[in-house]
């Protein structure tokens, strides 16, 4: 049976990947979303923020995210890796710019080449075949999300901006130190620095994630997802959305949206 | 009138990055203008942001109020205009507050364009910032428009340290306007 599905497909290469793309993939029945579900996120690009105002008069700082071409490309299942997971693609790339190697990948995959790919843990039910394009309105207005992006990069910075220390006295004798950590620790006992002492270092370009941050509107058209408040990372950056982790159930979905698109919204 | 008409028709948001270098055509001296490039001016902005903030901005624009401060009306608000704007203390009740005076700054950033008014209040300077397109904002009317020559800069902060006479016509227009609303008080 599993043969003769392959045979009916118009995908290259690998049999996993035939048996899991949409043009083969048959659901037993269209999955029923529970509080335990966990849906799978998107890749989206930062554009950049601009301001709204809310019924109450207040204005709010508002991120403006785009999805670019996002789809399911691979899928990571219990039974053959351990766990399951959706792997998501982002923005199309041109042939020219991809190597041979990447490029044969994503023939075997069937699907179209992407810039930026990155895994979504899902629970079993909200598993989506491969090759299913993912859009805004996957996301509901008034819905809270995290949204993890590498954060803006300060080289090495300093012991007063990494740590927030004080510093010395600008006058009253300080030599050439007026911006250094001081102190390290005592004299014979311990007779070491203890380590994570903190000092000066590299700070930022590491993954950070902003929790429970509230979607203000959703532009089906443009693909645009309006975010409370800001982002992690600069302008044209990649950042993952995902439902919130540490709210459940109404309190994560407005009432008038329950239950949310699940495992995503149908594209008519 | 008519030359206000074709000035707003203009003024609608339109980025400038798409104004197509006008056409010199084989009639050089005809009195009709050359065709533009109306295709690029209706184009849909490149830019994500701009097309945000546009669409922000015709959502918040129903009474008119970018027209008013646009850079190239000439009837628009200009730096030293007398303003006198009314606003809501709250979007639920409909009581409201008025401030006049002087309009010192515009500052011109899209759907977070403000300005600021500044009026002697009781011998005490007060400066207040109004978001332009916050919905608290009621209404914005031009009491007196400044004559040319008078106000040279775009920013008139030096007004805190030397007012001169700039803040003189502002008693008499506050008792003018309140003999106005007065008079359609008892005519209702």
């Amino acid at each position: 049976m599993l043969l003769g599905r392959v045979l009916a497909a118009p995908v290259k290469g690998s049999l996993w990947a035939a048996a899991f793309h949409s043009s083969s993939f048959q659901a037993a029945a269209a999955p029923v979303w529970t509080s335990d579900s966990v849906r799978t996120g998107v890749i989206a690009r930062k554009k950049g923020m601009t301001s709204m105002w809310d019924e109450a008069g207040s204005r709010l700082p508002v991120t403006v995210l785009q999805l670019e071409d996002v789809i399911v490309t691979d899928i990571r299942t219990k039974e053959k890796h351990g766990y399951s997971a959706l792997q998501i693609g982002s923005t199309t790339k041109k042939e020219k710019n991809v190597s041979k190697p990447l490029r044969v990948h994503y023939e075997n995959l069937g699907v179209g080449l992407r810039e930026k790919v990155a895994e979504f843990k899902v629970s079993e039910d909200a598993i989506l075949p491969i090759g299913t394009e993912l859009s805004a309105s996957h996301f509901v207005t008034g819905q809270y999300v995290d949204i993890t992006a590498p954060s803006i990069g300060k080289g090495f910075a300093g012991v007063m901006k990494r740590w927030n220390f004080a510093g010395l006295p600008a006058s009253h004798g300080v030599s050439l130190t007026h911006r250094s950590g001081g102190s390290t620790g005592q004299r014979k006992w311990p007779s070491k620095v203890f380590k994570g002492k903190k000092m000066a270092g590299r700070l930022g370009g590491t993954s950070v994630t902003v929790q429970s941050l509230k979607v203000l509107k959703v532009d089906p058209e443009e693909n645009l997802v309006y975010i409370k408040g800001s982002v992690p990372g600069f302008d044209d950056q990649f950042v993952k959305i995902k439902d919130a982790v540490k709210l459940r159930g109404e309190k994560l979905f407005p009432k008038e949206s329950m239950p949310p698109p699940f495992p995503t919204v149908n594209k008519q | 009138m008519n030359a206000l008409k074709t000035a707003t028709a203009r003024l609608v948001a339109r980025p400038s990055i798409f104004r197509a270098p006008i056409v010199a055509t084989k009639l050089n001296f005809s009195t009709c203008t050359p065709a533009r490039n109306t295709a690029a001016l209706n184009a849909k902005p490149k830019n994500v942001m701009e097309f945000v903030d546009s669409q922000l901005i015709s959502q918040a624009n129903a009474d008119g109020r970018q027209e008013l401060f646009a850079r190239k009306n000439p009837q628009g608000v200009k730096p030293g205009s007398i303003l006198l704007v009314e606003t809501l203390n709250s979007t639920a009740d409909k009581s409201t507050s008025t401030f006049m005076g002087v309009c010192i700054a515009i500052r011109r950033k899209g759907i977070d364009s403000s300005f600021t008014l500044r009026n002697i209040v009781m011998r005490v300077g007060v400066e207040q910032r109004f978001s332009l397109y916050s919905p608290l904002v009621k209404s914005i009317r031009i009491l007196q428009k400044p004559t040319d020559l008078k106000f040279r800069r775009a920013k008139l902060f030096y007004l805190r340290d030397q007012p001169g006479k700039a803040f003189q016509p502002l008693q008499g227009l506050w008792k003018q306007e309140q003999l106005d609303k007065a008079a359609a008080v008892a005519k209702k």
